[in-house]
């Protein structure tokens, strides 16, 4: 496992194994997405308390754990990047960036529209998860804003890595918001000790909902980070013989 | 008494801290603009919203904070870019001393020119928004911790971006949502005071995050000026 | 399946199903559309870099 993980880091050996897998992680995604909102919209039994708004939960969950999940992964890739010096990992936050920020918006957009009719208002400006995901929110936007505005690669990559870190205390913060405060929004439903305090058919619609955003996530995220990849490697050879053929 | 030739940590950092609060001194302009945009702004509030004295005093916490907080960030643009612009910033980074101190010399600097004079005047504003005196003195314990993490944090900002020009607004884009917290902690204690709750629990937080900057915001701010100043 | 659309809050159920399929879309279609115009930026940059250098 180590010698694939060293040799991800090489820029030439990843872009041929992210095209290779883009198109099973995007396959696979989708079609997990499908089954499980079809699932959940229609065969799922209705909630005792929430009716069928409750349904929104297999559209709002796997948005806000995308969203955390994606500053999570920027965060390590910002960690090895500058411990470790792995240049492609500040690729890969690059490439996740704007996947993270449209997904974070989805989730509050979602939760804003499930809190509508749920608490009978569309934001609640004392709530601690509410504040804290707009919080991330805007730490992804500084991010994109402070790496278009520094014009030496080097330095904004490092900058911005910085950045990231320093925004990761965010993610317990979040996590966790529902726990220390008094919120609006409901605790943990999924990691509680004594397993998931969710019927099993409303549950798996719910998983597969997850798990097919997480590989949709994946698949987009594996092209963003070819892009930019190629970007930093255009004088290399082998992104020259690859991209012109055998016209040398 | 024996004199050594060893520099202590401690003379680096009063020597860091004593040059920039003198060279605070000499452009009290530099320091003095973003006080009176303070209270003209926060005087001006209530001409532009014609408030009864309960709604005064309802809103007065919350405008004082966000006010505080945004000419705050108008003093934090000088804490790098002016050594930056004449390259004493790279025999900062260059010297003997650790420089996450020579950082929190700067800083400490900076809290004590442009923070303290903003908490000092506090008392002012808080009158005009009809403040009982001890809610005055809970805003301004509120405001000490408040300025003084918006001082630590801002640092981190101001250091990302010494290779950019003009780069306030990017600095308050960046600084603003990890002030948040203190933001909402600050001007709710103030509330919370108003209403005859208990505050300690509010002032216990803000104490806390501010030791939470401290002790990563040299280190951060640090690293980030020797990346920028490559 | 007229029931469907006439359950308790179709309308909050359904304009969140809308937004998710809308960012769905625009991000795919974002992501590969950013590859192709990287790909070919980075293809113009590559053959000017050669006709700089045989000229």
């Amino acid at each position: 496992m180590w010698a694939f993980l060293h040799k991800m880091a090489s820029p030439r050996y990843f872009y041929k194994i992210a095209s290779s897998l883009v198109p099973w992680f995007l396959t696979s995604g989708l079609l997990l997405m499908v089954i499980g909102l079809i699932n959940g919209l229609f065969y799922a039994p209705p909630d005792y308390q929430q009716g069928d708004a409750f349904r929104i939960i297999y559209v709002h969950v796997p948005a806000a754990y995308i969203s955390m999940m994606a500053y999570s992964l920027m965060a390590f890739a910002a960690f090895v990047a500058l411990i470790w010096r792995i240049k492609i990992a500040h690729a890969v936050i690059v490439g996740a960036a704007p996947l993270g920020a449209w997904f974070t918006f989805l989730a509050l957009l979602t939760g804003s529209i499930w809190g509508r009719p749920m608490w009978g208002t569309w934001w609640e400006w004392g709530d601690p998860r509410l504040t804290s995901e707009l919080l991330m929110l805007f730490l992804y936007l500084g991010y994109m804003a402070l790496r278009a505005s520094i014009p030496n690669l080097a330095q904004a990559d490092k900058l911005s890595a910085i950045l990231i870190l320093i925004g990761a205390i965010n993610i317990p913060i979040i996590h966790f918001s529902v726990e220390w405060w008094t919120s609006l929004h409901q605790g943990s439903t999924l990691l509680k000790a004594g397993g998931p305090a969710i019927a099993s058919s409303m549950l798996y619609p719910l998983l597969a909902m997850i798990i097919g955003t997480t590989l949709y996530f994946g698949s987009l995220l594996l092209v963003r980070t070819k892009a930019e990849v190629i970007n930093r490697e255009k004088h290399s050879r082998w992104a020259k013989k690859m991209l012109l053929g055998n016209q040398l | 008494m024996i004199k050594s030739n060893n520099i202590s940590l401690l003379s680096g950092f009063n020597a860091m801290f004593r040059r920039d609060c003198f060279q605070y001194l000499k452009n009290p302009s530099q320091l003095l603009n973003p006080l009176i945009f303070f209270v003209m702004i926060t005087a001006a509030f209530p001409f532009a919203i014609n408030s009864s004295k309960l709604q005064l005093t309802q809103i007065g916490p919350g405008i004082i904070w966000v006010m505080a907080i945004l000419s705050y960030l108008l003093t934090l643009q000088h804490l790098y870019s002016d050594d930056a612009d004449d390259g004493c910033l790279d025999y900062i980074i260059l010297s003997p001393q650790p420089l996450p101190l020579l950082v929190l010399a700067k800083i400490c600097a900076h809290w004590f020119s442009s923070g303290l004079p903003l908490i000092i005047i506090s008392p002012i504003i808080g009158i005009i928004y009809q403040m009982q005196v001890d809610t005055i003195l809970v805003m301004i314990a509120t405001l000490f911790f408040g300025t003084f993490a918006l001082s630590l944090i801002g640092s981190i900002g101001a250091s990302l971006t010494i290779s950019i020009n003009n780069s306030n607004i990017l600095v308050s884009l960046l600084v603003l949502p990890i002030m948040i917290p203190i933001l909402i902690f600050g001007a709710r204690t103030i509330g919370l005071h108003q209403t005859g709750s208990t505050t300690i629990s509010g002032l216990y937080f803000m104490s806390a995050y501010c030791m939470f900057a401290l002790s990563f915001s040299p280190f951060a701010s640090a690293a980030a000026l020797r990346i920028g100043s490559e | 399946m007229i029931e469907f659309f006439t359950m308790d809050y179709a309308f909050y159920v359904y304009s969140s199903l809308l937004a998710f399929l809308s960012v769905i879309i625009i991000c795919t279609k974002n992501a590969f559309t950013h590859l192709s115009n990287t790909l070919s930026h980075v293809k113009n940059t590559i053959q000017q870099m050669d006709n700089d250098n045989e000229t």
